[in-house]
């Protein structure tokens, strides 16, 4: 346990990793939202035509 | 020659008639430019030390209030697809469009900004230079005001979204601008400040009218 | 032989199968040297001398700070190709660029603040490149909100495209920043010309982290303008086939 200590920085480059890796997901989730929305819309138009 | 002129005298003529709009930005500087020696403890050092930031920043959000009034109404009553159809430069006419919006807003809005100085202990020389900075500057600002008023002409609440695209572009300006009223105060060199503030001001000049008319003609489709 | 594959895949259909097919190794490999290179920063390399822990933020900071910059480039590009060639294609690699740039440049502010903290006893301070980093998130925020607020699709393109056109401006000033003016924040660590200022054992997290972030970003952008493009072609028979 004792590399995960980073000394006295220890709490800001932690959070800097966290916050890195919840922004990185937020991204792909938002372009992966779009896509579900945008695919729900083309099979709707579709089943009704 | 004859057309721009036309328009130029046109302009000022609809801006008599609606002074109220005009007054506005006058008002609104007025108004910022006074609050802060109100509100502060007017200490002469401290008021010497902030006028160069406030000034700029009374010119740029009294304009920036005053923007919408600058298409919108012509927009409305078609006047500016009148100036599409005619045969002249379109970015010409854009260009004598915006410079006769400066004359009645902020000429008389450089005036004011002596007696405003003064309320700050300004003094002498740097009340001169505090003026040449607001000319500068505004005419500098009133292009990009332009551009972006232009370019969210059909949105009906466009306040927060002309502030969002107009500040980026506008930043060096009150910088610079800022820059050059501390120095003059202070008695330090001001020729760097105005050097930039006037090669802004050319660009925007020569860019801010074909821009803006490129952002007319995409919001006029 | 180049521009026949420009023309190929400025298609959407043929853009859309691309894309497609090229997203799930690019999101696969991205995720894969970011977390090689986070542990690699983390873990692997050696303490600074000067800063003691607190540099291994570099290893986030870094990264996206210049895939701020990247995407802009990207998103005014693909503004002037859109804009020139009247592209459907271009138009949804751009609007879909826009979200992630300013979330990118958002956290290059936020661990850049992180960094700042410990370092110089401050997290913020309006120096040239501070500012103009701030500045790229205000052009981000305006082709987001510009984009939305116009109705007509075409209308919206256009104008926001004629913003991040203007916008590329910054990009040189804030690259410049740390040479042109005296700033807090240090110069370049990697540069083009001369060897870099970091020793081997810290550089290659690093570098790792930049390529894992750009293959991210290629996995990301895959997503939303496939998604873009399926919006705007939804009627058209080649999507009726999905």
């Amino acid at each position: 346990m004792n590399i995960f200590n980073m000394g006295e920085y220890n709490f800001y480059v932690w959070s800097s990793v966290v916050i890195s890796f919840l922004v990185l997901f937020l991204t792909y989730f938002d372009a992966l939202k779009k896509h579900k929305h945008a695919m729900r819309l083309i099979n709707k138009t579709n089943v009704r035509e | 020659m004859n057309t721009y002129f036309q328009l130029f005298t046109r302009e000022i003529k609809v801006a008599f008639k609606r002074w109220t709009d005009v007054l506005t930005g006058i008002i609104l500087f007025f108004l910022i430019a006074l609050l802060f020696p109100l509100i502060s403890d007017s200490d002469k050092d401290f008021l010497l030390m902030i006028v160069g930031p406030i000034m700029m920043f009374a010119a740029f959000f009294a304009s920036l209030l005053s923007m919408q009034n600058m298409f919108k109404p012509d927009f409305q009553n078609g006047s500016i697809e009148q100036l599409l159809l005619s045969k002249r430069s379109f970015v010409g006419l854009v260009f004598t469009k915006i410079f006769s919006y400066w004359v009645f807003t902020s000429l008389p809005l450089i005036l004011v900004s002596g007696l405003i100085a003064s309320i700050y202990f300004v003094t002498g020389k740097a009340i001169l230079i505090i003026q040449l900075t607001l000319l500068l500057s505004s005419l500098t600002m009133v292009y990009i005001n332009a551009f972006t008023s232009a370019i969210t002409l059909g949105i009906r609440y466009p306040g927060a979204l002309m502030t969002l695209i107009i500040t980026p572009i506008t930043l060096p300006v009150l910088i610079f601008g800022s820059k050059a009223i501390e120095n003059s105060i202070l008695g330090l060199d001001i020729s760097g400040p105005l050097y930039f503030l006037t090669g802004m001001m050319m660009l925007s000049l020569f860019l801010g009218p074909w821009i803006t008319s490129t952002a007319l003609k995409i919001s006029m489709d | 032989m180049n521009l026949k594959a420009i023309y190929k895949y400025g298609s959407p259909p043929n853009f859309y199968r691309f894309v497609t097919k090229i997203e799930p190794w690019c999101f696969f490999l991205g995720m894969l040297l970011i977390l090689i290179g986070s542990i690699g920063g983390l873990f692997v390399a050696p303490k600074d001398y000067q800063m003691g822990d607190a540099f291994r933020i570099i290893y986030f900071h870094v990264p996206s700070a210049y895939m701020s910059m990247s995407a802009y480039a990207a998103m005014g590009i693909a503004s002037i190709i859109g804009i020139v060639w009247r592209s459907n294609v271009a138009f949804s690699v751009a609007k879909s660029i826009a979200p992630f740039g300013a979330l990118i440049t958002a956290l290059a502010l936020i661990t850049g603040m992180l960094w700042g903290k410990p370092m110089w006893g401050t997290a913020w301070v309006w120096d040239a490149r501070l500012t103009s980093e701030f500045i790229l998130l205000l052009l981000y925020l305006g082709y987001i909100m510009l984009h939305a607020s116009i109705k007509e699709q075409k209308r919206a393109d256009r104008a926001a495209s004629l913003v991040a056109i203007l916008g590329i401006i910054n990009l040189p000033i804030i690259h410049y920043s740390v040479v042109w003016w005296n700033t807090l924040h240090q110069a370049s660590t990697i540069s083009k010309i001369d060897s870099p200022s970091i020793v081997g054992e810290m550089l290659w997290p690093l570098l790792v982290m930049i390529i894992g972030y750009m293959v991210f970003f290629i996995a990301v952008i895959c997503r939303g303008s496939s998604a873009e493009i399926l919006i705007r072609e939804k009627r058209s028979n080649w999507v009726k086939e999905i």
